[in-house]
């Protein structure tokens, strides 16, 4: 059995090179027959690929403790879900996954590609069979899945209790389905300029790549942060650790393309500076799984030291000189058609909103990256504490909120003062509403970036409204369309548009709640004997005693708690702790009573056996937002990539700007 | 478009260009300095000065409380010692406030913010971490014990 997936692994490789080669080769005169040729081998690499992955989860289902991976990463009493994730629970599982993905998606692309981009397929298929040369020679020759154990251990160690949940059964497949994605629009842009076709071809052709990739990628990092803010009972969602930053890196870089490439498709500006943050932005992702893989940062996810990570910067390396090199090298092609006109108008706050991306996400690296840079300069390892993220991401996250809002709101080239003045009156006068209760809630002048963030958010969200009601307002006035028709119309006839405009809410709700959970959040311990009651900021918890369990798994103990606020119960809650017997690991099972305004969090530190229980309780106002607008985001990120009525034509060649319709 | 105004709209755009990056560089800089943080290992903050942050990393020593989240929780706090990871003789006392992450027991690699104050380490309130190297993986699989090994989020943050 394992010798199946050794061997399925070993003809992806020699599948995932051949097809390098035979798309290199067909772009030799008269040779174009074997671009066919290479993207068959795409689909030997995904059939062997899909193989040794389905091998793998036959072993994990069949209990295979001579296979190390399921020995060290699954058990017999594991349920059959957990089996499954247990895949990705292992360094070689889940480059192995990685690797899946990559074979699905380079199938996609060249199905959607038979009849379109046949010049700059070659180049994408060997960039991409490029990327699964990497991904399979280490699976097959340093770190492989299939290896084995001897002696056999009767029973495998079992996944960690942590990651027996639904936030981890997605969290990683989600983001890597985001990292994976991101090497398509780095393809794509590689073969633009190998063919030296740098018109906006290549960046039609990857528009919807990049948004759900990037989709993918703001799902899988809010999962994550679910998954802490759940399972890891320290009343937090983000901690500004390396592996957290590794997946928010790329996530800023795709950001600012997603909105960079905008300038390019209406006013072919900023073409080199596009190639760069697809570039940055594919690099970043592999560096993420480098980060999380290489133990060169400790990490409280640490996976422990590995050897890929020479392996990984090598390749990180050859991406980087690589591209720029060729970027050089076509310097000359990629001159701007226009140049920018005035600072107030949409290229240029585009351009403002990607320099605040990428320096936010240079920020993030320079401070990830820093015990290294200083134990490489100084030999002191020095760290930088969250202090430095948090003052550096207040101001640039607040800066990125009134972009949000203002942007779409000014037109294109330049802005007449009449035109600002029009558009922006009722936004102002909102934001000056929102400044009273912005400044009652932050008196004592320490939450001012709180107060900022409700008065911009409030802001915005009126520059938002204001955007679908002079829609609207078109459509129902001359075209004699109900409203809610108007509504409809304008995701039908410009989703993208619109889609980005849901994304902004979701955007604002985020931000917004993320500064007034750091700003009013409220924290205090309570020990409590049964029938005793305490209080944490104006709610009383009473102690309604203590329960204790056990089965073959695990321990658990609980406190019931009658949760009350001005005298009224609203409430019970029920913290515990679960000890698996198994691995002797804790596992805080916190509970959490959410409302639209506040979280209340409660932990169990402890319970005597005389009943004295000890309670961490974590007041967390506006939390369920984050969440709330991590959803909006997705379906805002789903209108504007569904498909809708396009022009299909023969499309080998779109000129640029003929599928640019209403796209204002 | 005139080639002067192109000119001119260049060197604009440069300027700007080199505000904002200055902007950045000075947010970055003024930030990074309150926040700097030593790495180091027990043996390293014994011969150290007083005052300093550190982040000391280490492995708990034998002799743990068993009820450290309690203990954490009292005016007290918890009192335990971090050993050097390279050189096992050496040992620092740690005081500590908070929450405890549920991998915290004796021999678990662990990281804490904090300074030295009369050879005792103060550690700042809830910055305990909890780590789990593939070297502790090792040493529990051949005592034959299980642990669950190398997995992301095998500990919990600060």
């Amino acid at each position: 059995m394992t010798l199946v997936g050794r061997a399925a692994l070993l003809l992806a490789f020699a599948a995932a090179l051949y097809a390098v080669g035979a798309a290199l080769w067909s772009r030799r005169a008269g040779q174009g027959r074997f671009l066919r040729s290479a993207e068959r081998s795409v689909w030997a690499v995904f059939a062997a690929t899909t193989t040794s992955v389905v091998v793998m989860w036959t072993l994990l289902l069949a209990n295979r403790f001579d296979v190390a991976d399921v020995a060290g990463y699954s058990n017999l009493t594991l349920g059959w879900r957990y089996k499954i994730t247990a895949l990705w629970g292992s360094q070689a599982g889940s480059l192995l996954l990685w690797m899946w993905f990559l074979s699905i998606a380079a199938v996609l692309v060249v199905v959607t590609n038979r009849r379109r981009n046949r010049e700059l397929m070659p180049v994408v298929v060997a960039v991409l069979m490029g990327v699964a040369v990497f991904f399979t020679s280490v699976l097959s020759f340093i770190t492989s899945p299939f290896a084995t154990v001897s002696p056999v251990p009767a029973d495998g160690r079992g996944l960690n209790p942590l990651l027996q949940n639904a936030y981890m059964e997605s969290h990683p497949p989600l983001l890597y389905v985001g990292y994976v994605g991101l090497s398509i629009p780095f393809a794509f842009a590689i073969a633009a300029l190998v063919t030296r076709r740098l018109d906006s071809t290549w960046i039609t052709s990857v528009r919807r790549w990049t948004i759900l990739s990037w989709m993918f990628l703001t799902v899988g990092i809010i999962l994550g942060s679910r998954w802490a803010y759940e399972e890891l009972g320290w009343g937090g969602y983000w901690a500004w650790d390396p592996v957290e930053n590794a997946a928010l890196m790329p996530w800023l870089v795709a950001t600012a393309f997603l909105h960079s490439v905008m300038v390019q498709e209406r006013r072919g500006m900023l073409r080199i500076w596009n190639m760069v943050l697809v570039v940055l932005t594919f690099t970043l992702a592999l560096f993420g799984t480098f980060l999380t893989r290489s133990g060169i940062l400790s990490s409280v996810h640490a996976f422990g030291e590995s050897t890929l990570g020479p392996y990984f910067l090598a390749l990180i390396l050859v991406v980087l000189a690589g591209s720029f090199a060729l970027l050089i090298s076509r310097m000359s092609l990629l001159r701007s058609e226009n140049s920018l006109e005035s600072y107030i108008s949409r290229e240029a706050i585009f351009l403002y909103n990607n320099l605040l991306l990428v320096g936010l996400a240079f920020a993030v690296f320079w401070g990830t990256m820093f015990p290294v840079l200083s134990e490489a300069v100084q030999g002191q390892k020095i760290t930088v504490g969250q202090g430095f993220f948090d003052q550096v991401a207040a101001p640039i996250g607040l800066a990125l909120l009134l972009f949000t809002g203002v942007g779409p709101l000014i037109p294109w080239r330049t802005a007449s003062r009449r035109q600002l003045r029009r558009r922006f009156m009722w936004p102002l006068v909102v934001a000056a509403i929102a400044v009273v209760p912005a400044v009652f809630y932050a008196q004592d002048g320490a939450h001012w970036w709180a107060a900022a963030a409700i008065i911009l958010g409030a802001f915005t969200v009126a520059c938002i409204v204001g955007e679908f009601w002079r829609g609207m307002a078109v459509r129902h006035q001359l075209g004699g369309v109900s409203w809610p028709g108007a509504f409809g119309q304008l995701f039908v006839r410009n989703r993208r548009r619109y889609g980005g405009y849901i994304v902004h809410l979701g955007v604002v709700s985020i931000i917004v709640a993320i500064a007034c959970q750091g700003a009013f959040s409220s924290q205090g311990d309570l020990a409590l004997r049964t029938g005793q009651t305490g209080e944490v900021a104006g709610y009383q918890f009473t102690n309604e005693g203590g329960t204790r369990s056990r089965d073959d798994h695990k321990m658990s103990v609980g406190v019931s708690l009658a949760v009350s606020e001005g005298g009224d119960q609203f409430t019970t809650m029920v913290p515990g702790v679960d000890v698996f017997t198994a691995q002797m690991q804790r596992s805080s099972e916190v509970a959490v009573d959410s409302s639209p305004f506040r979280d209340v969090y409660v932990v169990l530190v402890g319970l005597t056996p005389d009943g004295l229980a000890r309670i961490s309780v974590f007041i967390n106002p506006m939390m369920m937002w984050i969440w709330i607008g991590g959803i909006v985001m997705v379906i805002g990120a789903l209108i504007a990539v569904w498909p809708g009525r396009r022009p299909r034509g023969p499309a080998a060649v779109i000129p640029a700007g003929a599928d640019g319709r209403v796209r204002e | 478009m005139l080639p002067s105004d192109a000119v001119k709209s260049r060197s604009r755009f440069a300027i700007a260009l080199a505000l904002a990056v200055a902007l950045g560089g000075w947010l970055i800089w003024t930030s990074i300095g309150g926040s700097l943080e030593t790495y180091s290992s027990p043996s390293g903050l014994i011969t150290s000065a007083n005052g300093t942050t550190y982040r000391l990393n280490g492995t708990v020593a034998p002799g743990s409380p068993a009820n450290a989240a309690e203990r954490a929780q009292t005016a007290a706090g918890l009192r335990f010692r971090v050993r050097d990871k390279d050189r096992p003789a050496v040992s620092v006392p740690v005081v500590y406030r908070g929450s405890v992450p549920d991998a915290f027991r004796d021999g678990r690699e662990i990281v804490v913010t904090g300074h030295m104050e009369n050879g005792v380490f103060q550690a700042d309130r809830g910055t305990l971490i909890t780590l789990c190297p593939s070297k502790f993986m090792q040493e529990q699989a051949e005592q034959g014990k299980t642990m669950p090994g190398g997995i992301p989020g095998e500990s919990t943050g600060t």
